[in-house]
């Protein structure tokens, strides 16, 4: 179990969420400012066209406003808001998702190591900033064959920055499940990455 | 002793900043031996840093922004100017 604090801000105060909850669009509109945008790209990141998106994040903050009554400021309205659209995202997903390759991912990984746990064919070498160069044009197509979940959790740890307490309230997971969804994910997109021809082997 | 297999899980699990401090020396030692496992940690890093930058080249654009909000002021809420209707909405 971890302990974990809720950030404050004006919008964590009973004032403000009075205020949300007599719909009052000033208060509305400040909420959206700062947190639409957010909302958005995070639902480009698990993987939504533009189109779809923009539906996402509207209607997560029309769900939130319906739902707001029930909001006790417990967890941060960011974490609410978020895992409203994570809600509708895997929902959407459900009957479209891609077919889990779990264990595959796990397969490979074993593969890359010796009974002894140290590296049998280790990462290729290649210099940082072809690296860097290389996952700028091919990460968006490694994306793909990553689950929702798995990207969902990616995408909250690594753009939008939210610690392992938040992103886990908003998936409704417990940290064991977030390391599993960020190992894979992150493996995945390495393995991709170096299939895609990241520079030559390292020799030994 | 720490292994290049344990050692790759704490940094893809994002459990590399909450082990001891003894834990934490033993890390710092194998990183300094093993550049394989540099690699693998300056690849993950990477990573990371490649999906910021495609987020920020995907952000929505303030004419975006602002139609979005405008849709969801007029689902959500009285119009500015309209008398309060009293009623908080509340869908049960």
């Amino acid at each position: 179990m971890f302990f974990w604090t809720v950030p404050t801000d004006e919008f964590t105060s009973q004032d403000f969420l009075d205020l949300l909850r007599r719909r009052d669009a000033e208060a509305l509109r400040r909420l959206m400012d700062t947190y639409l945008p957010q909302v958005y790209r995070a639902a480009r990141g698990a993987g939504l066209d533009e189109h779809d998106a923009e539906d996402a994040a509207q209607d997560t903050f029309v769900t939130f406003m319906e739902k707001v009554h029930e909001f006790e400021g417990r967890s941060h309205i960011r974490t609410w808001l978020f895992g409203i659209l994570y809600h509708k995202i895997s929902e959407s997903r459900r009957t479209v998702q891609k077919r889990e390759r779990t264990q595959d991912i796990e397969d490979v990984i074993e593969s890359r190591f010796k009974t002894n746990g140290f590296w049998a064919r280790p990462p290729r070498t290649t210099d940082s900033d072809m690296f860097d160069a290389e996952i700028r044009r091919h990460l968006e197509e490694c994306l793909e064959g990553v689950t929702t979940d798995q990207r969902m959790a990616f995408v909250l740890r690594e753009v939008e920055g939210l610690d392992s307490g938040e992103i886990c309230q908003t998936m409704n997971i417990e940290r064991s499940n977030l390391g599993v969804l960020l190992f894979r994910g992150r493996n995945s997109l390495r393995e991709c990455l170096e299939d895609r021809n990241l520079g030559p082997t390292h020799p030994d | 002793m720490l292994k290049c297999r344990e050692l790759s899980t704490l940094v893809a699990t994002d459990e590399l900043e909450n082990v001891g401090w003894m834990r934490r020396m033993e890390i710092r030692m194998h990183l300094l031996m093993c550049g394989h496992c540099r690699r693998y940690l300056q690849q993950i890093r990477a990573i990371g840093r490649g999906s910021r930058d495609l987020a920020g080249e995907r952000e929505a654009g303030s004419d975006q922004i602002e139609r979005m909000e405008e849709h969801i002021l007029s689902c959500t809420c009285e119009r500015p100017g309209e008398p309060d209707s009293g009623t908080p909405g509340d869908r049960e």
